[in-house]
């Protein structure tokens, strides 16, 4: 029965034709408005969840930093809590020893993660099996990745052992002020992740473009030069900025490999939270790191788009 | 001048090229025709030295260069997909080859502008791949691959992305453009109708092996073997067998019986009488007509009727292509054939 | 791809193959064998440098931790809260999923970088934020708690994989079964919830794991009543006298159903779907 046979007179029921009229008018109306807005309606569960698991903590974070968390001491605006971070010799030297880490770790894996990826290129014996390793660490959290990589390189780990059979001293590289361990324990993990992408940009490139190259007239090195790398590097930028952002925010491997000194800056926040209650110092770190990221995250969407429009050609 | 001698690759157990031996002369535009996975492109792909061979001798202007790597051998390709470089613009992708040649910048520009301007893609040279039309991206790697004044250019079906009216126009500007050059060109597709219109010499390739080449006429009026004929154009066949009519060599058929023209080894065989449909002409039926039939279907094709007749008498139909637009289902005709006619092997299926 | 060109000669590469492959099973596999030999130690004897392999091996590790109340309340601490974040993720993910995924308007991009936005913000910004803020509304220290703040970073996760599954799903097919007379209703019945399944399983095994696994948030917000077995781990290596036998032994249970987990989704299912949906382990 639709408004359309209402309509023609063929009313399957008797009824008062105009009554009838407008609840079929309404309920047609309401079944469209809800079609129409339906996307929205399913939307709203999930990301309304997450709207507001961001908005939240941002937002105690930045009136929390600024003094107006309204825990109870006191609340009233105030730039104290940032004045002791940058004060704070301790903070800054935790910033910079999380940006080294970063930094340091970042280049190395994306760096090994390309040349990996490079020689993963040619068919040799075992290629699917060096793959099928390469993914292990993928599943790994970081927290037991600490611990197995631990166990290696700590220096009752089995390097260290085997070094002394061999008659060489092990160097110390968990708990040291370079953060070495550190660094190795996050490539164990971030070297896969970038792998993974690296391989995916290049399969991406169209094999075409190489034969044409190589048909005009270019070697295998030109052809890197001038044809993959061009064509990856956008790709890869954003594999890099990903694994910035993760191994700068990164707490548990640096609280448990870490020097006494300098923390981590996760570490020191969560120092200041848990510990010492320094709710306002806390926050005002939080929303440094929470800037940083976002900044570093506009740069890879921007980045993300570049590769879009280049690849599309 | 360009020969292959024996060349073959098999991928695993597929036999891709079964041994060809070919010669492109030059300044000659020959064809390589044949349907899909026939083997064309694998040979087109070792002559660019993209496809090692697993036997055989490639040889341009005298020089072997089967063991020359892809990118020392100056034989420019056109790929099906045009392979434009999407971070390069115009320019820079056509300027490509010759950076690899480490040409000096300034003739690099100078070449680039004139190639340009010889393709009409002068105004566009600073946009991107992406911004340009199919057309336009076709004739991007159709300069690309000039630019480099080689001794041989390779097409790789470069036409077949396009749309038909495009097609039939690029197609004529290349021709044209070819024979300015006077360019030894390479050209593969499965697209007959655009074969014979560009080619010099066509070589029809089916399973790997090289069925016949001749000129785009021999091809049609007279092929060699009725995978050629079936190929190429629409063909009727009517088996026949051989007599001696007046000294000259001829087939007589149910229908008729044909004179043929220098075709030595027929006593030995059984043939077929090969027709095209505009060599045969229907007729209002009169009184005393050899062969008579009805039309089945009549379609209309522009220049001409494309009718099926069932023959009287006889299961076969024939397809007969007729000027102007008398006909109609249903109608009887009176079929007129011609006194020669080409003639293939009835035994070949190539 | 493969550049057979550039290196020639079956030699160069079987010693090229074998290199990395001996390079990579020692990078990736060593340290776990190393973590079941560790949880395989004798505890009367120890495994002491410069001992290689230990002494002798045997289970009492794994008896006696079984048999510590604090492992079994933790895991199963773990387990109830994986199963509701499961449960959670699911009915939230599910209908957002679906609408991202054949959604076409504008908007959509918006939501979808939102979306993303949980797993690209470090850990510790979301963990010390929503840690003051449940402080306040009494949620700290609480199950409920935690699982509501692990679903701020697993629902991601199964978002992502539910709309990829739902892009997959050819328009065609809802415009055939329309075309045969089924109704919205009828038309997710038949035919999106059943195509759909393969992805909603992923999405929850992965939750699954993903939960299980979770370490930092339930830390700043669980400390010190609600224990998951990651925190547990983390106290069994903490300072420097860590007791690797009994961490090794935590380490394995952990590890081996996610190993076991994903082996599974990959094998089963679309390499896309795992693609659309990795975060930060």
């Amino acid at each position: 029965m639709t408004v359309d046979t209402a309509a023609r007179g063929e009313a399957h029921r008797p009824a008062p034709p105009g009554l009838m009229r407008t609840q079929e008018r309404l309920l047609t109306a309401g079944r469209r408005w809800f079609e129409r807005s339906g996307a929205i309606l399913l939307l709203l569960p999930g990301a309304g969840y997450i709207a507001l698991a961001m908005a939240m903590p941002l937002l105690q974070l930045g009136l929390g930093s600024v003094g107006l968390s309204g825990s109870g001491s006191g609340s009233r605006l105030s730039l104290d809590a940032f004045r002791v971070v940058f004060a704070d010799p301790m903070m800054r030297d935790a910033f910079l020893f999380s940006l080294r880490i970063a930094v340091v770790t970042t280049l190395l894996s994306v760096a090994l993660a390309a040349g990996l990826a490079m020689l993963l290129m040619f068919a040799f014996p075992g290629r699917r099996a060096v793959i099928l390793l390469a993914k292990v660490p993928l599943v790994v959290p970081s927290l037991i990745a600490a611990f197995l990589v631990l166990t290696m390189i700590g220096p009752g780990g089995m390097f260290a052992r085997m070094a002394h059979h061999a008659g060489l001293q092990w160097p110390q590289l968990v708990h040291d002020r370079a953060g070495l361990g550190i660094t190795l324990v996050l490539m164990w993990h971030e070297v896969p992740v970038t792998l993974l992408i690296v391989i995916a940009v290049v399969a991406s490139i169209p094999r075409d473009l190489i034969d044409a190259a190589r048909n005009l007239g270019a070697d295998a090195w030109r052809v890197f030069l001038r044809i993959l790398l061009p064509l990856a590097v956008p790709g890869v930028s954003a594999a890099a900025v990903l694994v910035f952002i993760d191994t700068f925010g990164a707490f548990a491997v640096p609280s448990l490999l870490g020097p006494a000194y300098p923390q981590a800056l996760p570490v020191t926040m969560t120092t200041e939270f848990l510990e010492r209650a320094h709710w306002e110092v806390a926050s005002a770190i939080g929303l440094i790191v929470a800037v940083t990221t976002i900044a570093v995250l506009s740069l890879y969407y921007r980045l993300l788009a570049g590769t879009d429009r280049v690849i599309a050609a | 001048m360009l020969e292959l001698i024996g060349v073959k690759k098999s991928f695993g157990r597929t036999v891709a090229v079964a041994g060809i031996d070919l010669t492109v002369r030059d300044g000659e535009l020959l064809t390589l025709l044949g349907p899909s996975g026939c083997g064309k492109s694998t040979l087109l792909r070792i002559v660019a030295g993209l496809s090692e061979p697993d036997a055989g001798i490639v040889r341009l202007d005298g020089v072997d260069i089967q063991d020359r790597p892809a990118n020392a051998r100056q034989t420019p390709m056109v790929f099906q997909s045009y392979a434009l470089f999407p971070h390069m613009t115009v320019a820079e992708n056509v300027a490509f080859g010759l950076r690899m040649r480490k040409v000096r910048e300034a003739d690099i520009r100078r070449r680039v502008a004139a190639t340009l301007a010889l393709v009409e893609l002068d105004d566009l040279a600073g946009r991107y791949p992406r911004q340009l039309s199919g057309g336009q991206q076709q004739r991007t790697a159709l300069a690309r691959a000039l630019v480099t004044e080689p001794r041989l250019l390779l097409l790789d079906e470069p036409l077949s992305n396009l749309d038909a009216k495009l097609r039939d126009r690029l197609r004529i500007e290349l021709r044209g453009l070819q024979q300015r050059l006077a360019l030894t060109t390479v050209f593969v597709t499965h697209d007959q109708a655009e074969a014979m219109a560009l080619s010099d010499r066509i070589a029809v390739i089916s399973g790997g092996s090289i069925v016949e080449v001749g000129s785009p006429e021999a091809i049609y009026r007279r092929p060699q073997t009725r995978f050629t004929a079936e190929f190429v154009g629409v063909a009727n066949f009517i088996p026949g067998t051989p007599v001696a009519a007046n000294g000259c060599p001829a087939i007589r058929t149910a229908y008729a019986t044909f004179r043929i023209d220098g075709a030595p080894e027929i006593a030995r065989r059984e043939h077929l009488i090969c027709l095209r449909p505009e060599e045969i002409v229907l007729r209002e039926p009169a009184g005393n007509d050899g062969t008579v039939g009805r039309l089945v279907q009549v379609a209309y094709a522009g220049a001409v009727q494309d009718c099926i007749v069932a023959v009287d008498g006889d299961a076969a139909s024939l397809r007969v292509h007729v000027p102007g637009g008398r006909w109609r289902v249903g109608d009887r005709a009176a079929l007129i054939f011609p006194e020669s006619a080409a003639v293939v092997p009835m035994d070949d299926r190539a | 791809m493969n550049p057979v060109w550039i290196i020639r000669g079956r030699f160069a590469r079987s010693a090229l193959g074998l290199a990395i492959v001996g390079v990579a099973a020692l990078v990736f596999m060593l340290p776990i064998i190393t973590a079941v030999l560790w949880s395989l130690v004798d505890p009367d004897v120890g495994w002491f440098p410069p001992d290689v392999v230990p002494a002798s091996l045997s289970l009492a590790n794994w008896d006696h931790m079984l048999a510590i109340p604090e492992l079994l309340e933790s895991l199963g601490r773990s387990l109830v809260i994986a199963v509701l974040v499961t449960l959670l993720c699911t009915v939230l993910g599910l209908p957002t999923g679906f609408s991202l995924g054949r959604g076409r308007a504008r908007y959509m991009r918006v939501i979808e970088v939102l979306v993303l936005t949980p797993l690209m913000m470090p850990g510790i910004v979301l963990a010390v934020g929503l840690g003051a803020v449940f402080i306040r509304i009494g949620l700290s220290q609480t199950v409920l708690g935690v699982v509501l703040v692990q679903t701020a970073v697993i629902l991601p996760v199964t978002i992502r994989i539910v709309a990829a599954t739902a892009r997959a799903i050819p328009g065609d097919l809802l415009d055939a079964a329309r075309n045969l007379g089924a109704g919205s209703f009828a038309v997710g019945r038949h035919v999106v919830v059943p195509l759909l399944i393969p992805g909603i399983l992923a999405a929850a095994l992965l939750s699954f794991i993903g939960s299980l696994e979770e370490f930092l948030l339930s830390f700043v917000v669980g400390m010190p009543k609600v224990q998951t077995l990651p925190m547990l781990l983390w106290a069994y290596l903490g300072g420097r006298s860590a007791i690797l036998s009994y961490a090794a032994v935590v380490a394995l249970v952990l590890l081996v159903p996610a190993l076991v987990v994903l082996a599974v989704v990959e094998r089963f299912l679309k390499q896309e779907y795992l693609a659309a949906g990795f975060g930060k382990a």
